[in-house]
């Protein structure tokens, strides 16, 4: 899942000024998880909004709704009637959510109330960590299931570093060294010989290095003629 | 005489406190609005509670481990938190907000809670920015 957390309310404060119609917009997936931007914190978000308007003794109206996911066109058409009036959108879904609403309706603003953080996973209520840097060329197979990219803070792909101690890491003694784990992992699955292989630098070309990625799964790709024949037109 | 307006939302159980035979009058400018437990309080209660005119907001929990269901008086200790901490993203006091463990038989306690709570907001008066640190 997608980690974010809610930006300063200052902050979004100031990315409202100057408007007093505004919809708040939530998402029940990912973020609603991490307490950021689901139905609840989408409620709190916009009272704290008209509390501050009232202390400032202005005006605002703020409506409130959350979609199932803000990252799926077919989810995000219901939010069409509930812009007509209004002047600008605070979506407290994720980076792509915000950006999916933006482009369905290019004619509002959207602002984003979150920061998107990273693909992470609950530890435990209230605390996430980080699990996948989305690198585009896994090696869990390798590394008993722990991603070193992500969860090792120098991202080694052969470790441990020197800077192991007593299974915690060097830059942060409450993060857990990645490759202890990896190490812990393998024995109780057998399989320490797979810390022989020297994994090799990573081919970085399935990552960031083409600009944004574009995954396409031809099982699933409609053709031109299936889309029109599904939206009914000739 | 002070006018501040003060609301305490409160769970049923420490109602008792409030009003130990169910029909005493609430000191001047209370008014008290009743869940079935404090974990049902959330912050959008609080904040709707100063925008619409209190101008602090107590609420009263049972004592730590005495909650009927289990965890809502540490529910409801959580969103106060957090309500403090939106009141100061905001620019506003967050002493506005302000959480109290009764057990039902510490009417004293509460009586005196009250006396604090309108200091403060005799104090503080109505919601304004930049009240607070920011």
């Amino acid at each position: 899942m997608i980690i974010a957390e809610r930006k300063d309310l200052g902050l979004i404060s100031k990315m409202l000024e100057g408007r007093s119609k505004v919809l708040v917009a939530g998402c029940r997936s990912c973020v609603a998880i991490c307490h950021a931007g689901g139905e609840k914190e989408v409620a709190a978000t916009a009272e704290a909004l008209r509390l501050r308007a009232a202390a400032e003794g202005r005006h605002i109206d703020v409506t409130e709704m959350t979609l199932e996911r803000q990252c799926e066109k077919e989810w995000v058409q219901e939010m069409g009637p509930h812009l007509q009036d209004r002047e600008i959108v605070l979506s407290l879904a994720c980076g792509v959510g915000a950006q999916v609403v933006q482009e369905m309706y290019p004619a509002t603003l959207v602002v984003p109330g979150l920061n998107t953080s990273n693909m992470g996973a609950p530890e435990e209520q209230g605390i996430y960590l980080e699990k996948c840097a989305g690198c585009g060329d896994c090696v869990l197979h390798l590394t008993g299931g722990i991603c070193p990219l992500a969860r090792c803070s120098k991202s080694m792909l052969n470790g441990p570093c020197g800077g192991s101690q007593n299974g915690k890491c060097e830059v942060n003694p409450d993060t857990a060294c990645a490759w202890d784990l990896i190490f812990h992992s393998l024995q109780r699955l057998g399989r320490l010989d797979l810390l022989e292989e020297n994994i090799p630098p990573k081919n970085w070309l399935p990552s960031r290095s083409g600009g944004p990625r574009r995954i396409v799964r031809p099982p699933v790709v409609q053709g031109e003629e299936e889309k029109r024949s599904r939206e009914g037109s000739p | 005489m002070s006018t501040s307006e003060i609301t305490c939302l409160c769970c049923r159980s420490a109602r008792t406190a409030l009003q130990p035979n169910g029909d005493e009058e609430l000191p001047e400018g209370v008014s008290v609005v009743e869940m079935p437990c404090s974990g049902r309080i959330d912050e959008v209660m609080m904040l709707r509670a100063l925008r619409t005119g209190s101008h602090v907001v107590m609420v009263i929990a049972c004592l730590d481990g005495n909650c009927k269901n289990r965890t809502g008086n540490y529910h409801a200790r959580r969103r106060v938190d957090e309500a403090r901490s939106l009141l100061s993203q905001l620019g506003l006091d967050p002493r506005r907000v302000a959480m109290f463990s009764l057990a039902s038989n510490q009417s004293s306690c509460w009586l005196e809670a009250v006396k604090d709570m309108r200091e403060l907001a005799d104090a503080l008066g109505p919601i304004k920015l930049m009240e607070g640190d920011r």
